[in-house]
Parts: structure tokens; sequence; C-alpha cells
């Protein structure tokens, strides 16, 4: 699997390059916007990580030359502007995903290997698992058509679940990325979610979807006929 | 000086008060003297002149050759009047013999006290008409009052055969200058409340600018410095407002460039720690390296998230102050208690109880919203023992959602109260380091409040805990309940 890796800053890159080849992967980098646009023109790249602010073409121009060439082609951005208008514009122009800076190897790593998993999956304003549908926009939610109410946290929550399907998070992973700030390492408060989540997704004749793997953590099990 | 004299309108009214009664004063005086001098000047002509009649009329033509001639011939004198002017009264005191006199009895009394002996200390200094010296005089008597006398000689050859005397009463003189003192009283009162109200309303037209720039002054903040004094006249308070102006656009562009560099900084940071932190993580994963390789690097990432969360919380600071943080939207507060509810364990194991009374919906930022309960929570957390008691409350009022954060902690000190939500403050140096606070979670916490249009505040009881409430506005209450 060939990744290609748009970052200016080296030190970046670098790590990025060294991680991704740790885990097997074949990575090839550049350093700005020109360069790494015509390397992902001539190359046969599965995913392409790109930096948002880079020398001579910006990481938007190069996202939407990228779709207008190849449309399966994963896009991963990095933002060290955590704006959401250029998040948004990026997801807009095709991207498929967005990391912000700084951020956790094992989160890239994560979500690399989701979308080359999936590759068709190129539309982040909206999820579906199995029967479970979820939508970014008007944050409403539904199993088997029938639509659930959810907090924002609840939301928050199985949005992330989904982004994951079938892949065991441990309870560290989901905290981070859910609550995101300093947290109690023995609190139950994932534990309770997890309950109210699996409640409000309970149909009449299955139990959600949600299993609990043992000292590893939880898993959104997409096989949910 | 006193805090009653301190104020421009006091001030004012008392100098002009002072100016006013001192000229209306040096008037009265003036006046006054002029007043009795001309008055007692026509007396004392009107006794000349009638002296001067009475030489034409009885010494003239050599008649009068002894003191009993001058007896005969002043009575005749005195019959001879035109009038009888009651106020004058003449005395003509021949040598050796009875005075002539139009007031005999005042006159016989005046004589019986002189005889009785009161006149050894009183009479020869002016106590009496009869006792007058050559010239004029002012004596006063107990019947008549003061009166202006004239005394003249009458000679006869150069012999002295009697005395003329001739006094007028000075009482139509005193009754002019109490007239007179009565009028500049009523005057001087008139002047001096015309006075006060002039300069009330002089005061007034002086300090209103300057109260409205106060009350700029006051609203302007480091979170708003937009005010500005809208004052057209180009007098001194203008130049004044127009300096304010000109201090509050320098302080802005200052703040300006302090929260771009603020921004500008965090954001340049972020870069480097995503090298440290991939190169941590990959060192704690790389085979071989052990159990100590693997402690110290999480020791190191410890660190790197705490400078992560500096830099995401200067970042969050200076968008809030500078706005375009928000992402409004309305949140349901049924759902958000509940949240808000079951992530309280997760800032710390502590007696929590949620209490609500709200049941619709606000307009905010709910992830911001959620930030700030968070931090004033954290907060109170660093300041309770284990075993203490967290309450938050949400209630409304006109319009607004009101949240409070009480905790049984240690309380807030009474001169620390306006300044916990200053930046990088710490009640308690060291305490706060050691358990990891970045020092910007209240000034964070004040900067989402205020970007919402709220306020936020801080009361305690120093070592019976502190409450933190807040309010934003922009509630609706759900109208099915």
């Amino acid at each position: 699997m060939r990744i290609l890796v748009v970052e200016d800053e080296r030190p970046i890159a670098e790590f990025i390059q060294r991680g991704l080849e740790a885990e097997g992967y074949s990575v090839s980098c550049a350093y700005d916007g020109e360069d790494g646009l015509a390397k992902a023109k001539s190359g046969d790249y599965a995913l392409i990580v790109l930096d948002v602010l880079l020398p001579r073409v910006s990481g938007l121009e190069v996202v939407s030359a990228i779709r207008e060439r190849d449309k399966g082609l994963p896009v991963i951005m990095l933002t060290a502007l955590a704006e959401t208008d250029d998040v948004v514009t990026g997801l807009d122009l095709g991207a498929n995903d967005y990391l912000t800076k700084p951020f956790a190897f094992a989160e890239l790593l994560a979500r690399i290997r989701a979308h080359l998993r999936q590759p068709g999956q190129a539309n982040p304003t909206s999820l579906e698992v199995g029967r479970i549908s979820l939508d970014f926009r008007t944050r409403d939610v539904s199993r088997a058509g029938h639509g659930v109410k959810l907090t924002a946290r609840e939301f928050e929550l199985l949005a992330y679940l989904m982004r994951h399907p079938d892949q065991v998070l441990s309870r560290a992973q989901i905290l981070n990325a859910v609550w995101g700030y300093d947290y109690d390492p023995g609190t139950n408060v994932l534990e309770v979610y997890i309950g109210y989540l699996r409640r409000k997704l309970a149909a009449a004749d299955r139990d959600a979807p949600i299993q609990t793997v043992r000292s590893a953590g939880y898993r959104l099990v997409s096989a949910d006929a | 000086m006193p805090s009653f004299l301190s104020g421009i309108r006091v001030r004012l009214v008392l100098a002009i008060s002072a100016v006013t009664m001192a000229t209306v004063g040096a008037s009265f005086f003036a006046l006054h003297e002029t007043t009795a001098a001309n008055l007692r000047g026509r007396i004392d002509r009107e006794l000349h002149e009638q002296y001067a009649e009475f030489q034409q009329r009885v010494l003239a033509g050599g008649a009068v050759r002894d003191p009993a001639a001058l007896a005969r011939a002043s009575s005749r004198f005195l019959a001879a009047q035109r009038y009888q002017p009651e106020a004058r009264i003449y005395v003509i005191s021949p040598h050796g013999l009875a005075p002539v006199t139009n007031q005999q009895r005042v006159i016989a009394e005046e004589l019986a006290e002189a005889r009785s002996g009161r006149g050894e200390q009183g009479e020869a200094a002016g106590g009496g008409i009869v006792a007058a010296a050559d010239g004029l005089s002012t004596v006063s008597t107990d019947e008549t009052g003061k009166l202006r006398v004239l005394t003249e000689p009458v000679l006869v050859g150069g012999t002295r055969v009697g005395t003329f005397r001739a006094a007028d009463p000075l009482t139509s003189v005193d009754q002019a200058l109490a007239t007179l003192r009565n009028r500049f009283i009523a005057v001087g009162i008139g002047a001096l409340l015309l006075s006060i109200a002039i300069a009330i309303w002089l005061a007034n037209l002086i300090s209103r600018p300057l109260r409205r720039m106060a009350s700029v002054a006051s609203a302007v903040d480091a979170g708003d410095l937009s005010h500005r004094i809208d004052y057209g006249g180009d007098d001194e308070v203008g130049v004044l407002a127009e300096a304010f102006n000109h201090m509050l656009d320098r302080l802005e562009r200052g703040f300006e460039r302090e929260r771009e560099f603020v921004s500008d900084a965090s954001h340049e940071l972020r870069s480097p720690l995503t090298v440290l932190r991939g190169r941590i993580e990959q060192l704690a994963d790389r085979v071989g390296g052990g159990e100590a390789v693997r402690a110290e690097a999480g020791e190191l990432m410890r660190e790197v998230r705490r400078m992560e969360r500096l830099t995401e919380d200067m970042l969050t600071l200076a968008k809030a102050e500078r706005g375009g943080l928000l992402q409004p939207r309305r949140v349901p507060l049924d759902d958000f208690v509940e949240d808000l509810r079951r992530d309280l364990p997760l800032l710390g194991e502590r007696r929590y109880t949620v209490e609500s009374s709200v049941h619709g919906d606000l307009r905010a930022d709910p992830d911001r919203l959620a930030q700030v309960l968070r931090n004033l929570v954290t907060n109170a957390v660093r300041h309770t023992s284990p075993d203490g008691r967290i309450d938050v409350s949400i209630s409304s009022a006109n319009g607004r959602a009101v949240f409070a954060v009480r905790d049984d902690g240690t309380g807030i000190e009474p001169d620390q109260l306006g300044r916990i939500f200053d930046r990088f403050h710490r009640t308690d140096e060291g305490r706060g380091r050691a358990e990891g606070g970045s020092g910007l979670g209240l000034a964070i916490a004040r900067a989402i409040v205020e970007a919402h249009g709220g306020s936020i505040s801080a009361e305690s009881t120093p070592g019976h805990g502190a409450t933190i409430r807040f309010s934003i506005p922009g509630y609706e209450p759900d109208p099915g309940r």
C-alpha cells in the first residue's frame, strides 16, 4: 500500500513517514503543494495525507485538483487551524477526513486503516453502519428507519463508534476522542453512556449492535441485519 | 478634602456664592457709608442755615447787647418760626439766665438730670443737648434718641453773651440706613439664590460631558474597547474627549496585536508539538526499548499534553476575545443537563448534584457552554477535598439561563474575587501548577460567557466555599411545559 504524505514541515513529514513505514506502508513525501500535486498525479497511491497550509499551492487547491481526476482516492487533511471554515471547505472540496494538529499518531493510523478499508465512503456528512444511519448536518440518527433521539454527547460517541465499525476501541481511545480533555481514568462515565446508547438504539426485537469486548473496550458491529 | 466638597458642582456653587456675597457685601458697605455721609451732610447744612437765619433775625441790627436782650429776642425768634418743626430742637442759653427753647420739657429734664449729678460722668461727654461743645456734635438722649447738634457762641462785640444750639434727630438717617440694609439683605438673598442656580446649571453643563466620558470609560475593558465618546464640541471637554478616543484607538490596536500574537504563537507551537508527540509515541513503541524508556516516554507525553492544552487554551481565549469562536445554535437544555450530569464524574470524584428548573432551548454554542461548566467544575474540584460536594444549578431569569457552580471548598479571599477570571491568575501559587491547570480555565470561561453576551461573577465566604454564577441570554422556555 502506497501512501503520499504532503507536508511542508519536514520533521512532521518525517515522523509520519517513519511511523507508517513501521506499520508496513510504503510512504512518499512531498514538501510543497506543487510537488505534492505532481506526485499525486503521477504515482499510484492508495491514500493521501495532506497538510492544509502549504507553500505555492494550498492544500485546498490540491484536494480539488485530486478530486477532478480521482473520485475515490481517500484524502485525510491535517490542519493546525482547527478553523471550522477551512475544515468545512476542505470536506466540501472532497477531502474524506481531517485531523487537527497536534494529533495522536494512533488516531491517524486508525483513520488511515478505516479509509483504506472502505475507499468508497467519501461522504463524511453522514455515516451508515449496518442499519444505523447518522447525519452530521441534521444530527438525525435512525436505526432501521426509526428515529432515535440522542443527546449531544451520545451523538458524538455513536459517531466515533461508527467511524470505526467492527474495530475494538479501547476505553482510553474513546474517552480521548469523544471527551477530549483530561479525564479521571477511574471514571465510569463511558459505561454510563454506552448503557444509554444501547437502551436508545435497542429495537423491539434485537439488542443494540454495541459489543463489550472484555478487558479491551467496545465494538460497533456492522453485521446488524 | 471631605467628599461632600469634592464634587465639581458643590465647589462651583460655593465659589460663585462666595463671590456673590462678597460683591453684595462690598456694595452694601460703600452705599451705606455714602448714604450716611450724604444724609448727615444735609442735616449739618440745614443746621448751619438755621443758625444763619437766627443770626440774621436776632443778632443783626445790634439790638441784642446783653443776655436778657438775647433771651427776649430768642423767644420772639422761636415764636416767629413759621412752622413748629416738632423734630427740631432749639436751645438758646443766655449767660446766667434760663435757656429759651421750643422743647421745654426735654430741656428741663436734661437740666434736672445735669444738676442731680449724673453729669459728672456723662453730660460733658455729650450726653445731652445743653452740654454739647461748640461746633457740630452728636448726642444721645433718652427722650429723643440720637441727635445732631450745632453749637455756636452768641457774641456781642467780642463778648460771649450766650450759646445757640440747634439739634436735628438722626432717626431719619437711621431709618433710611435700615431700609437700605433691609433692601440689601433681600437683594443679597435673591442674588445668592440666583447665583446658586446659575452655578448648578453651569456645573451640570461642565460635568455632563465629563460624566458621560466617565461612563464610557468604565464601560471600556479589555473585552470591549469599541466604545467611543460622542462629543461634538471643540471646547476643552471636546479636546479631552478626542484625546480619550485616541487613547482607546491605540489601546484597541494594542490589544488586537496582543491577541494576534497569542493566536499566532499558539498556532506556531502546534507544529513542533505534533513532532514531539509523534516522536515520543514512536519512542514508546520502539522494540527493545524496555520498560524504562516506556516510562520516560509516558512522562514526556504528559508534559506534551500539558503544553498542547495550554496552546489550545491560549488559542481558545484569543478567539473568544476576538470573536468568531462561537457557533451558536438551539441547545435543548434537558439534553444538555443530562449530558452534564453524566459527564461530571470525569472531572474528579466529588459528591455532585445537578438541579435544573429550565425546560426549553438556549441559543448558545453547546460545546463552549459545556467547556465553561467543565472549567468551573474543574476549578471547584481543585479547591475541594475528595469528600467535598459540588452543586450545579440551572435556572432562568428575564430570558436568561442562569448557571451556578457552588462548592464547599476553601473559598476565595475577598481581594481575589475580582481577579480570579484574569489570565494565569492563581489564588494559591504553586497549587495550580502542581495539579496541571493551565491557569486559563476561568479566563476562558469568562471570555466564552461574554462572547455569548452574558456575564459571570464569583462570590465566596472564605473557608465556606465559593459560588460562580453566569448567565447567558437567549433562553426560550418550552411552551409545552
